[in-house]
């Protein structure tokens, strides 16, 4: 519920919480008499995954964890006993947590660390927990550096980078994505994080990532995108919308209509679950005042789409997600090591035989 | 040094050592790559080497391979070729725990993988040699053993007819060694400056150079102008080759000419561009030096002395390689599954 509500956010933080939960559920699991362990819980996971499913469309990466749980829980030594058994999964979720996760988190910031140069500026989109961290540990090593953070509606998600940013002492310029081309111009790098990485070298990214590396790969401005492997998808996705097409039980369009604060409060650029947080965020954070400001012309506009479910002809599309095409990143970080992006199949592949060799 | 673990007296044995290492690697330098000199020293040192214990061993061969990586000019290929080199001691040390059977198995490996470069030169020039057509004339730079016994090999096994035209500015630069053995092998030559490459390329239907190093992504680094050169190449149309063993694959990752400069500046993974008699290699000699004794006189003049450039993989056709004809994209995979 957490999760639908979006207060979980962030494709590791929605894996890691998946599969805390999922642990739960092993630890309350009991075998029912004459069936086999790893089949019932199997069907019993069944109705939960489609629970988390109806709640909000699944991620790529949790999509990748799920099928390695079932996996595992499939290819399960007969003879453990039950308690055995669930301790063994519970250890190995931990296992897949701490490997895939959290030291390939640890992996990609040191590997992004050697990339960041003395005197770069450096463009992010958004928010990202590895660029974060990248970036952190950049600023700890001694490195001098300014980052422009750009951002978009509708969940402002770079706020909380620069502040964070700010926070350990880094100097940070944040912009709009309007200000895309003016960044670009003295830009010596891109760091983008994924949702997920997938086989024709294409990188799913929050809505706008896109631009930002096709606008850099203009400028020739390197595209360094941080992935872990987990995220690794072996499908092919041509562009933003063609999911659906591919049979992508994700689906990756959802459609939240704007709605308008109401009447006598000056009007400020909204949408609908955080719209209380941002009038607060208006009045603390100064900076974000300049952009809040578009408000004449944005209250107005809003206004008009307050009714769009009558407007039988209009339909909001609000894309969480789009995909970069191969030719705009110039480099994947991943626990790997760097890569360029038409070496992710390779890496699927090895992971693979990894498995397969267990 | 900085692995040395204390003693007073260890340190001389060392030094004489390294001494040693140095002499023989000069010696085996006149023949052979760098990289496979670094690794016939490598495996001298193996052999004489008085150390009791796997890790001992080890810490010794990383001294050395330190110590050649800053020596050379070809830094870029010793260092690919040592590390390869000492993963594989890594790996056969992980294997067997007995002292004498690893080392045993590590001379052993050792003396495949020599074997294994030298055969490379005979094996890219085999692969490489069908794309010489007759009656081509063939685009190249700088000195390579590698073109250099392509190019012979076409022309005598191959039976093909081709001239080559070697772009070099420098009165003693490298490209006056490569004539000499083509004219002897009975292929014409013909000599331009480096800036007539392109109204050369107009006549010209391939280039083919070779590479001090071959990046992560596909993308070479080797001497300065290669770069141009393949800019050019593209905007005429023209493939553009690249000839080298696989043991000067890196997992350096340079994203512009920046980060290859920064290697030969630092010295530390890639070597130092010792060079002949210049002060620096790659580095900007000028600016430092040029702020700091013209603050009275004004304006001092600038030079740098650049001796290496990153050519970015999509100017790159084919590599040529001992592993088979690759595409830039291909090296990336050739190297997870080496270091694997």
């Amino acid at each position: 519920l957490q999760y639908a509500e979006g207060v979980v956010r962030g494709g590791n933080a929605r894996c890691v919480a998946m599969l805390d939960a999922f642990k739960a559920v092993i630890n309350d699991y009991t075998t029912p008499p004459a069936k086999a362990l790893n089949r019932d819980l199997e069907s019993k996971l069944r109705p939960q995954i489609q629970y988390l499913v109806d709640c909000r469309p699944m991620g790529i990466n949790m999509g990748n964890a799920i099928k390695w749980l079932k996996a595992r829980v499939a290819t399960l030594p007969p003879h453990l006993e039950e308690a055995e058994a669930k301790a063994f999964l519970c250890a190995e979720i931990d296992g897949f947590v701490s490997e895939r996760i959290a030291l390939a988190s640890a992996a990609i910031s040191a590997l992004g660390v050697s990339k960041v140069a003395d005197g770069d500026v450096i463009v992010t989109y958004a928010r990202a927990g590895a660029i974060e961290q990248i970036l952190r540990a950049a600023h700890h090593a001694g490195r001098v550096f300014r980052v422009v953070v750009l951002d978009a509606r509708p969940h402002w998600e770079g706020r909380t980078m620069w502040k964070k940013l700010v926070a350990e002492g880094l100097d940070v310029s944040y912009a709009g994505l309007h200000a895309l081309s003016y960044s670009m111009r003295g830009a010596t790098k891109v760091l983008l994080g994924a949702h997920a990485c997938l086989s024709n070298g294409a990188v799913i990214a929050r809505a706008g990532s896109a631009l930002v590396a096709l606008c850099a790969h203009r400028a020739n401005v390197p595209v360094l995108v941080a992935c872990e492997t987990y995220k690794f998808a072996e499908r092919v996705l041509l562009d933003s919308i063609c999911a659906n097409e591919l049979g992508d039980p994700d689906d990756l369009v959802q459609v939240r209509p704007s709605r308008l604060a109401p009447g006598a409060e000056p009007p400020r650029p909204v949408d609908a679950p955080t719209l209380e947080a941002q009038a607060q965020a208006h009045g603390s954070a100064s900076a974000a005042a300049p952009l809040g400001g578009q408000v004449e012309g944005g209250g107005n506009v809003l206004a008009c789409l307050s009714d769009w479910r009558d407007v039988k002809e209009l339909r909001l599309l609000n894309l969480v997600y789009d995909v970069t095409p191969c030719e705009c990143v110039t480099m994947v970080i991943s626990e790997v090591g760097m890569t360029p992006p038409t070496s992710i199949p390779v890496i699927i592949r090895e992971y693979r035989q990894d498995t397969s060799a267990r | 040094p900085a692995m040395v673990a204390g003693g007073d007296a260890a340190p001389r044995p060392r030094d004489e050592r390294q001494q040693a290492a140095l002499r023989s690697f000069s010696a085996h330098l006149q023949n052979e790559p760098g990289a496979i000199a670094a690794i016939k020293v490598l495996l001298e040192l193996i052999q004489s080497s008085e150390a009791t214990t796997i890790m001992g061993l080890q810490i010794e061969l990383q001294a050395a391979a330190d110590l050649l990586r800053q020596h050379e000019a070809e830094g870029i290929s010793i260092a690919s070729g040592c590390e390869l080199f000492m993963r594989f001691v890594t790996r056969t040390a992980l294997d067997h725990t007995d002292y004498d059977e690893c080392k045993h198995k590590v001379l052993q490996r050792g003396e495949f993988f020599k074997e294994h470069s030298t055969r490379a030169r005979a094996r890219i020039a085999e692969l490489g040699a069908p794309f010489l057509r007759d009656g081509a004339a063939v685009l190249t730079t700088g000195y390579s053993r590698v073109v250099l016994a392509l190019l012979l090999h076409a022309a005598s096994v191959g039976k093909r007819r081709f001239t080559v035209v070697i772009a070099e500015s420098h009165a003693g630069g490298p490209g006056h060694q490569l004539a000499s053995p083509l004219l002897e092998g009975g292929i014409p030559v013909t000599m331009v400056d480096e800036s007539a490459v392109a109204v050369a390329l107009e006549s010209a239907q391939l280039v083919l150079v070779g590479a001090e190093g071959v990046v992560e992504n596909g993308g070479i680094i080797s001497k300065v102008g290669t770069c141009q050169l393949a800019m050019i190449a593209k905007a005429m149309g023209r493939p553009f080759y690249v000839a080298s063993e696989s043991f000067k694959f890196v997992r350096q990752y340079p994203l512009n000419q920046a980060d290859v400069l920064s290697y030969g500046e630092r010295g530390s993974a890639l070597g130092g561009g010792g060079g002949q008699g210049e002060p620096k290699g790659a580095a900007a000699s000028g600016p430092a030096g040029g702020a700091d004794s013209g603050g009275g006189d004004g304006l001092q003049l600038v030079v740098r002395r650049i001796t290496r450039d990153y050519t970015a993989p999509h100017y790159i056709n084919l590599l040529f390689t001992d592993l088979g004809v690759l595409t830039p994209s291909a090296v990336s995979d050739e190297l997870i599954k080496l270091y694997y």
